[in-house]
């Protein structure tokens, strides 16, 4: 953690963005530095912005079987600006609130961007966790629907936010697992 | 959303008044089946009439209005939303005619709706428009629709075309006739959302007629804008401007009826959506009827996230070929965000907060930095005109701000300055990068405890330790070196053990200052103790709340497996594994349930059961006899010294107690070939439970030991010696510790890896780990009294372990197989460490003080009967002494007396047994909430099933002229392109148009 390099922010940047994301100054030092790395030199951090591969290949994010999704949701347009690496990094802090954890973790699990989770998205989930390509039919159906069973409470044949809010917050370890250490590598 | 279609089912069911009885959900969809089954035929004779009705053009106005009359066969099922939508203005179905039970029914169920607990916290787009109807519920409520009912002048009304003239009207108030005429407007655009979904299969590629129109992608998305920004609006704010909504629906409206028309043959599923987000909000309502409805109001606030509802939850859901995020905003709105209704909302309901609380909620908006920083400049200064006007005059606001704004700075460097020195951050994310989060669990138990015992020993340092040195007597033993592992000696004479603390009261220089080393020594031991108990206390209950918040499980934990994938883990082998591990649990857990189903036979329940009576009692016999072999080797233990001179002799003890540690938690864990849990889960805990009880039983031994033989065996100083033995435990099973994890893991790799492959890496044995933990801080606790320097030695040793269980966690193990629930275990380790291990400590050393007589010749406490005749003596000195006489007064009536006690402890149990009641209560209540939510999912299914079969009888009707259809929809949309920026204007001039004639 100590290793950052103090770089030329201005001091109310830097305030401003302690004031709206959960990261410490050191930590968005860090990022800082880690974006000034990746994106072509001599750009003003504001104006540089980093592709989709560029954030996806980062060492936190590089093995990481939802990163395309995360992408998607954190990135504007495909590209990522500072503030939007910044935000990323700020959901996935530990200090913040569970509540913006779940809104963040329902749109990435959310792979058709319906509002919903639903079977198809489940099956997708599903297939990125095993990662394996023998996945039987029966298996993804039987887990799907015993995931509907537990978490669909009207029935509809898939989640809703609140279905899916209400069962992540029985869930401590959710918030837990919900992390990313984007500084310090 | 399916709330609307209900309302619909009034307008259209003929024996409507049945309905309204059965508003009641249970069997309310037997009767919307009535209208869906006969929808055609109302919907033909109620279409025209809006078109001769003046109000109706007034309503509609829309361009596309005609062209869609000029189809031949309108009325398909999707359109009902439209058309009812402008039905469902009394004043439209009082003009249809002699239809009077339907409009008597509107107001009722608009009641039911408009309740105030629900205004603002609206998701679903039905119920915005009870907002805007709440007038009609209103006036049926004060009775002046019920006259309208039976006037015959109320149709005279409708159809008079002056609106100036109805507001006239002596039915009606004039304010109220006033509202209801934008909400007459509004109406149709409400009427439009309720298209939605079926927009959305003309975004979707398999859209039949997509490829004949050329234009429609433009058409398609252009419309999203208006309705985004719309869609706060109609959904929570019931006082828009009039012409804005207006405007919206112009834009939106017009092509709704078009698209309506081209996706006559949709496809189900949009709607299916939309009916989802519907559902909730059906709960909502009905809910409303409960007298408490604590919970559902949290359903409520779950239902609408803040803001972020607006565009998440917006139906205009599009393919994954939308160019817009669907989430979040339309572009459009991005920036301007703020500035819409709901974020109007948000920053008033921002401006009375604190600064803090101000910055935490703007900090939780699901929404981009720039939003973010946007809507705190909002708020800002929004707060600063707040502001100005209040404390013109006041420069101590300002003065209190920016102290506010001081210290929140030096708080900022503060937590900085604790976060950069805090330990192991950064080992800590290695581990949890490579071990996932149930590792991690462990080291952070261990940095936890860490914590402790540097608190514990800061406090017992300052106290107890420095002002003995600073009288300390020369230490005259010699130091060998075995000292540093039988405690004895060379150490017996130091500030680590009790013996060798005077009794005397310190005093330097002029003797002012003077420093009473008894009541120092039982105050620090006291307050120290406290300050654990609370601490314990607190995050125990901490990791409860967190832990048990649902008073039933539902679930077995498959949905948990699936959504709480380690986010935290970045090693690939690891994920790899992970990933590996994971999809045999998944098929473990789905064979458990499998098997759940699966009834034993009787012969097979009477072997299971007999086998985890065998092994329960094996275990608890092992346990006994590895007590009673403890207090047989304590007892003679005595006799063994004397006779064998040799100073390293007292390590038996220890070095025997440890070997029992070691042994048998595994002799504990080779029980699980014999007696087969079917859930994982159960043999944790199995497991736990008999390791505990033998660690503690051990403890507890020894501790009768100390107590009731050492103790009044008259040895001199008896306190240095038990002091002894607890730091030659402590130090022989930090030894253990090492060598297990130096030898005994690093062998264990070596034969997995080299020598028995199919053994594999071991996994780290949390549970195992954790209780050797619990372990040693018992006995630190214990000791404090003793050998006041014990927390010190703890923190050393804790030092250590950290470093060489992370080297051999890095070097031997793999991660563990079982997706572990970290928190749960967590919270039952702290319970452990609570309830057996802490208490215990306080009963032990509760007799020792209470109970016991302290060694005549050494230790602070020399010469009294009891230890805690230190206490007594200090109170009958300050009796002496006026000023302190109300510390005399708390001591005798609250903390020395009975009676208090018995009062407090009453009072205690009186409201534990309320709070108990009212979680009763709330059990009660959550069932019959969950209940219900099953009950409306089975309701809305039902519902979508009679509509799914409508729209198949209808596709299959309208095969036959489909092309037919096709040509005529294309020409309306064409059109619609050009006409689009202009529909506005248009619009509104063909209103006035329209009113015009009338007039």
């Amino acid at each position: 953690m100590g290793q950052c390099l103090r770089h030329q922010m201005h001091c109310e940047d830097l305030e401003e963005y302690q004031a709206l994301t959960f990261l410490t100054r050191n930590e968005i030092l860090c990022i800082h530095d880690t974006f000034l790395k990746l994106c072509p030199p001599g750009k003003y951090y504001k104006e540089a912005t980093l592709t989709t591969d560029q954030v996806s290949s980062l060492p936190a994010l590089r093995v990481n079987p939802f990163r395309d999704r995360i992408c998607k949701v954190f990135s504007h347009n495909n590209v990522f600006s500072f503030e939007d690496v910044l935000s990323m990094a700020s959901v996935f802090s530990e200090q913040a609130c569970p509540s913006l954890k779940i809104e963040y973790a329902f749109r990435i699990y959310d792979f058709n961007e319906n509002g919903f989770i639903d079977e198809e998205d489940l099956q997708r989930i599903v297939l990125r966790l095993l990662n394996s390509d023998d996945v039987s039919e029966d298996l993804l159906t039987d887990l799907t629907n015993h995931v509907l069973n537990e978490s669909d409470l009207d029935n509809d044949n898939m989640l809703s936010f609140s279905e899916f809010e209400h069962a992540m917050a029985k869930s401590p370890d959710f918030m837990n697992s919900f992390r990313i250490h984007f500084w310090g590598f | 959303m399916s709330a609307y279609y209900r309302n619909n089912g009034y307008e259209e069911d003929p024996d409507y008044p049945d309905y309204s009885e059965s508003w009641n959900r249970s069997w309310g969809h037997l009767k919307t089946q009535d209208y869906t089954d006969s929808p055609d035929t109302l919907k033909n004779s109620g279409y025209p009439i809006p078109r001769s009705n003046p109000y109706s053009a007034d309503y509609r106005t829309s361009l596309d209005y005609p062209k869609s009359l000029a189809e031949p066969d309108y009325p398909g099922s999707q359109n009902n939303p439209e058309e009812s939508g402008t039905r469902s203005n009394p004043f439209f179905a009082g003009s249809r005619s002699s239809d009077y039970p339907t409009s008597l029914a509107e107001p009722d169920y608009v009641g039911s709706w408009s309740k105030p607990s629900h205004s603002g916290s609206s998701r679903e787009p039905g119920y915005s428009e009870s907002q805007r109807n709440s007038d009609f519920g209103g006036s049926r409520s004060s009775g002046n629709y019920a006259g309208s009912r039976t006037n015959p002048d109320y149709l005279d009304y409708l159809g008079e075309p002056d609106y100036p003239g109805a507001q006239g009207n002596t039915n009606h108030p004039g304010s109220r006739a006033n509202s209801n005429h934008p909400g007459s407007r509004r109406n149709p655009e409400h009427a439009g959302s309720g298209i939605i979904p079926y927009v959305d299969v003309l975004g979707e590629p398999d859209y039949p007629g997509a490829e004949n129109q050329p234009n429609s992608p433009n058409f398609f998305w252009e419309p999203d804008y208006p309705r985004a920004e719309n869609s706060p609006n109609f959904w929570g704010k019931p006082d828009y401007p009039v012409t804005e909504d207006g405007r919206d629906y112009g834009s939106s409206e017009t092509s709704e009826i078009t698209r309506e028309v081209l996706s006559r043959t949709s496809s189900f599923r949009p709607s299916l959506r939309h009916r989802g987000d519907g559902s909730l909000g059906i709960v909502g309502r009905e809910n409303e009827d409960y007298p408490e409805n604590i919970a559902m109001k949290s359903m409520n606030m779950a239902s609408v996230p803040g803001a972020s509802g607006n565009g998440y939850v917006n139906p205009a859901y599009v393919g994954e070929s939308s160019p817009h995020p669907v989430y979040g905003n339309p572009p459009l709105s991005g920036c301007e965000w703020h500035k819409s209704p709901e974020g109007q909302k948000l920053i008033a309901s921002l401006i009375p907060m604190t600064s803090r609380d101000r910055i935490k909620a703007i900090r939780n908006q699901p929404r981009t930095m720039e939003e973010k920083r946007n809507l705190r400049k909002m708020v800002d200064k929004e707060k600063s005109k707040h502001s100005h006007r209040m404390f013109e005059l006041n420069c101590c606001a300002q003065c209190l701000s920016s102290i506010s704004r001081a210290y929140r700075r030096s708080k900022n460097s503060l937590s900085e300055l604790l976060d950069y020195i805090s330990l192991w951050q950064k080992t800590l994310k290695v581990i949890g990068s490579k071990f996932g989060t149930s590792v991690l669990s462990y080291f952070n138990f261990l940095r936890w405890l860490l914590k402790f015992n540097i608190f514990s020993f800061i406090v017992t340092f300052s106290f107890i330790i420095i002002p003995q040195f600073t009288v300390a007597e020369k230490n005259t033993l010699q130091f060998t070196g075995l000292e540093l592992l039988t405690g004895a000696g060379y150490f017996r004479d130091t500030v680590m053990y009790y013996g060798f603390y005077t009794n005397s009261t310190i005093r330097h220089g002029n003797g002012r200052a003077s420093y009473n080393m008894q009541l120092a020594y039982i105050f620090t031991i006291g307050a120290c103790l406290i300050i654990c108990f609370f601490s314990l206390l607190f995050s125990m209950a901490r990791y409860f709340r967190n832990n048990f918040i649902n008073p039933h499980i539902y679930s077995r934990g498959i949905a948990k497996l699936i959504f709480c994938w380690d986010f935290t883990v970045t090693n690939e082998t690891a994920v790899k594994l992970r990933q590996k591990n994971l999809s045999t649990e998944i098929r473990e857990n789905l064979s458990e349930i499998l098997q759940e189903n699966v009834k034993l036979t009787l012969n097979q329940q009477l072997i299971r059961l007999s086998a985890h009576l065998a092994a329960w009692f094996v275990s608890t016999g092992v346990a006994v006899a590895c007590c009673v072999a403890v207090y047989y080797l304590a007892e003679n233990n005595s006799e063994f010294l004397k006779n064998h001179k040799d100073p390293g002799a007292v390590l038996l003890l220890p070095f025997i107690v440890s070997c029992i540690n070691l042994a048998v938690p595994r002799l504990y864990s080779l029980f699980r070939l014999v007696e087969r849990y079917e859930m994982p889960r159960h043999e944790v805990y199995t497991l736990l439970i008999r390791n505990i009880f033998l660690k503690i039983s051990i403890i507890g031994i020894l501790c009768y030991y100390w107590l009731n033989i050492v103790a009044q065996a008259g040895e001199e100083c008896w306190e240095t010696l038990i002091g002894q033995e607890i730091y030659r435990l402590l130090l022989m099973d930090f030894v253990f510790s090492l060598a297990d994890s130096f030898l005994g893991e690093f062998l264990r790799r070596l034969i997995g890896m080299q020598f028995i492959t199919s053994l594999g890496l071991q996994e780290f044995d949390i549970a195992r780990n954790v209780l050797e933990l619990i372990y040693a801080q018992t006995l630190v606790w214990i000791g404090t009294f003793f050998c006041p320097l014990l927390p010190f030695i703890q923190m050393i040793t804790l030092f250590i372990m950290f470093y060489v269980k992370n080297i051999s966690l890095m070097m031997n193990f793999q991660p563990p197989s079982k997706a572990w629930r970290a928190s749960q275990m967590m919270t039952f380790f702290i319970f452990l460490l609570f309830f057996p291990s802490f208490t215990g400590v306080l009963c032990t050393l509760a007799i020792t003080i209470w109970r016991l007589k302290p060694s005549a010749d050494c230790g602070p406490f020399r010469g009294l009967p009891f230890f805690i005749h230190s206490i007594y003596g200090w109170i009958d000195s300050l009796s002496k002494r006026p000023s302190y006489l109300w510390v005399v007064w708390i001591y005798q009536n609250l903390i020395g007396s009975v009676h208090f006690f018995f009062i407090l402890t009453l009072i205690v149990l009186i409201i534990t047994y309320l709070y108990w009641q009212i979680t009763e209560g709330r059990k009660i209540m959550i069932r019959l909430l969950h209940e219900q939510i099953i009950n409306e999912g089975k309701d809305k299914m039902f519902l979508i099933e009679k509509l799914t079969k409508l729209q198949d009888m209808e596709k299959r009707a309208n095969t036959s002229s489909f092309t037919q259809e096709r040509r005529d929809v294309e020409q309306p949309g064409a059109l619609y392109v050009k006409e689009h920026d202009a529909a506005f204007d248009l619009r509104f001039r063909r209103s006035v148009q329209e009113e015009n004639p009338k007039a």
